[in-house]
């Protein structure tokens, strides 16, 4: 075997033991941002490494509290009638979204989930 | 001899790089993702394929489904559905051929689950006003006064004319388990007019995957975890040109003493179904079968909702139970795999 073959059996174990590592190690890939969307459009967004409470104005006096804290998200007040999008919790994980339907609010951090093309719900 | 060795060694070592490294490259593909809110729903359409012939593909798929959502809305007047709760009783209404389309669709599945998923169910929708701020737990009373008025047998159509009358007073009709079942087909069809092959359809949660993906491998599609955040899912499904549609318990729900009420009623009972079930998805060509049946599994149960699906052709059936067991059609466990570790089969 030729110091080159050596090199390159070297290299490519390397690749792929880093490679391994990534892929068992992240299995969810932390976003960066949210977006917050109001009827299916963007209305802002934050940056998840910045604390930040944001309130957002919906249709008429409809509102949601959307507060960033420590690196994740969550939906902290509402005054929509069901209250569940307050219930879903903390996200911080690409693909990861606090959907509120009744006032047509999604909180969600962009990217894909790992993993898959989509999830059904 | 020993070189061979080695040169093997080389060559799956190769392969297992271009393996790994390879998950994260995206093929050179074009793609157009659009969202919107529709059908009481977050919508997101992406087509895949050349620029502006996708961009065209994923506009039209939405206005497509604004057409429905006007048609079968349980609220806007211009819905059909709208107009014939006015006439409860009354008149019969002439009605758009979509419209028309799903009502008979409805009463067909209402006929294959002996009434347990009913579009003649909005008396009972109405009286527990989940997802608006009159939700609340009814008295027996009220209960037993809204489902006296669930019938799909007496949904009166008229095949001639596309007319349909509901024959008592008060009788509501809601066609909100099928409706975007019936939209995801739809869109799919304006998706091919358009030239494009590839698309993710996803209404609310219900997805059409259509085609395969750009590379010409299969769809990757999670089943929502029922106990935990939304993206969190309990396994994959590989699937090409199919419908995946989930009914969860939660979606949709309001909180009275401590206790979850969810938005799949029980017909049988007015009550939310209450069998164990936490989410049932189907994998089907059709999305209004999917969109039907889910719903109908969900509150028929474990047993009898896989019977029910296993006398179909080409539709399979994943249920999650409360206590994170999960039980599949034969040709469900093929194509699904479990990927977090707290779920686990379980035959029947």
């Amino acid at each position: 075997m030729k110091t080159g073959d050596k090199l390159l059996i070297a290299v490519v174990i390397i690749f792929s033991v880093c490679g391994l590592i990534y892929f068992t190690l992240n299995p969810a890939a932390k976003g960066s941002m949210v977006y917050i969307e109001v009827n299916g459009k963007l209305y802002e967004t934050l940056s998840l490494d910045r604390d930040k409470t944001v309130t957002v104005h919906a249709a008429g006096d409809e509102f949601n509290v959307v507060e960033v804290k420590n690196g994740r998200a969550r939906m902290i007040d509402a005054n929509c009638p069901d209250r569940v999008c307050i219930k879903q919790g903390w996200i911080n994980r690409a693909g990861e979204s606090i959907i509120c339907l009744p006032h047509r609010v999604v909180v969600r951090v962009p990217g894909e989930i790992k993993g898959v093309d989509q999830v059904t719900y | 001899m020993k070189s061979k060795i080695n040169r093997s060694v080389l060559l799956l070592l190769s392969a297992v790089l271009i393996m790994l490294q390879g998950c994260g490259v995206k093929g050179g593909e074009q793609s157009v993702t659009k969202t919107g809110f529709m059908l009481d729903t977050n919508i997101e359409v992406t087509a895949y394929g050349q620029k502006d012939q996708a961009e065209k593909a994923v506009d039209g798929v939405l206005t497509r489904i604004r057409d429905i959502d006007n048609k079968m809305s349980p609220e806007l007047p211009s819905s059909s559905v709208v107009k014939i709760n006015a006439a409860a009783g009354k008149d019969y209404v002439k009605v758009d051929g979509d419209t028309f389309y799903v009502i008979r669709e409805g009463i067909k599945y209402a006929g294959l689950t002996g009434g347990m998923l009913d579009i003649s169910v909005g008396p009972l929708v109405k009286l527990w006003g989940i997802g608006t701020e009159n939700a609340h737990v009814p008295t027996r009373e009220e209960i037993d006064k809204a489902r006296a008025l669930i019938d799909y047998k007496k949904i009166d159509i008229n095949e001639n004319n596309n007319e349909v009358k509901l024959s008592q007073p008060d009788m509501r009709m809601d066609l909100g388990a099928i409706a975007k079942g019936y939209a995801a087909d739809c869109a799919k069809q304006v998706i091919i007019k358009n030239g494009i092959k590839s698309a993710l359809i996803n209404l609310g949660g219900n997805i059409y995957a259509m085609g395969s993906k750009a590379d010409g491998s299969d769809w990757r599609i999670g089943i929502q975890d029922p106990f935990n955040s939304r993206g969190d899912y309990v396994g994959i499904v590989r699937v090409k040109d199919k419908s995946v549609v989930t009914s969860g318990n939660y979606e949709r729900f309001f909180e009275e003493n401590g206790k979850r009420y969810h938005h799949i009623f029980d017909v049988s009972t007015g009550y939310p179904s209450d069998n164990g079930v936490v989410s049932t998805t189907i994998i089907s060509d059709k999305s209004i079968d999917g969109d039907a049946l889910s719903t109908s599994v969900f509150v028929l149960g474990v047993d009898k909702g896989l019977k029910l699906v296993e006398s179909m052709d080409g539709v399979e059936a994943v249920i999650i139970t409360s206590d994170k067991k999960v039980y599949a059609t034969p040709g469900a466990k093929s194509i699904f795999q479990i990927t977090d570790k707290e779920y686990t089969y379980e035959d029947r």
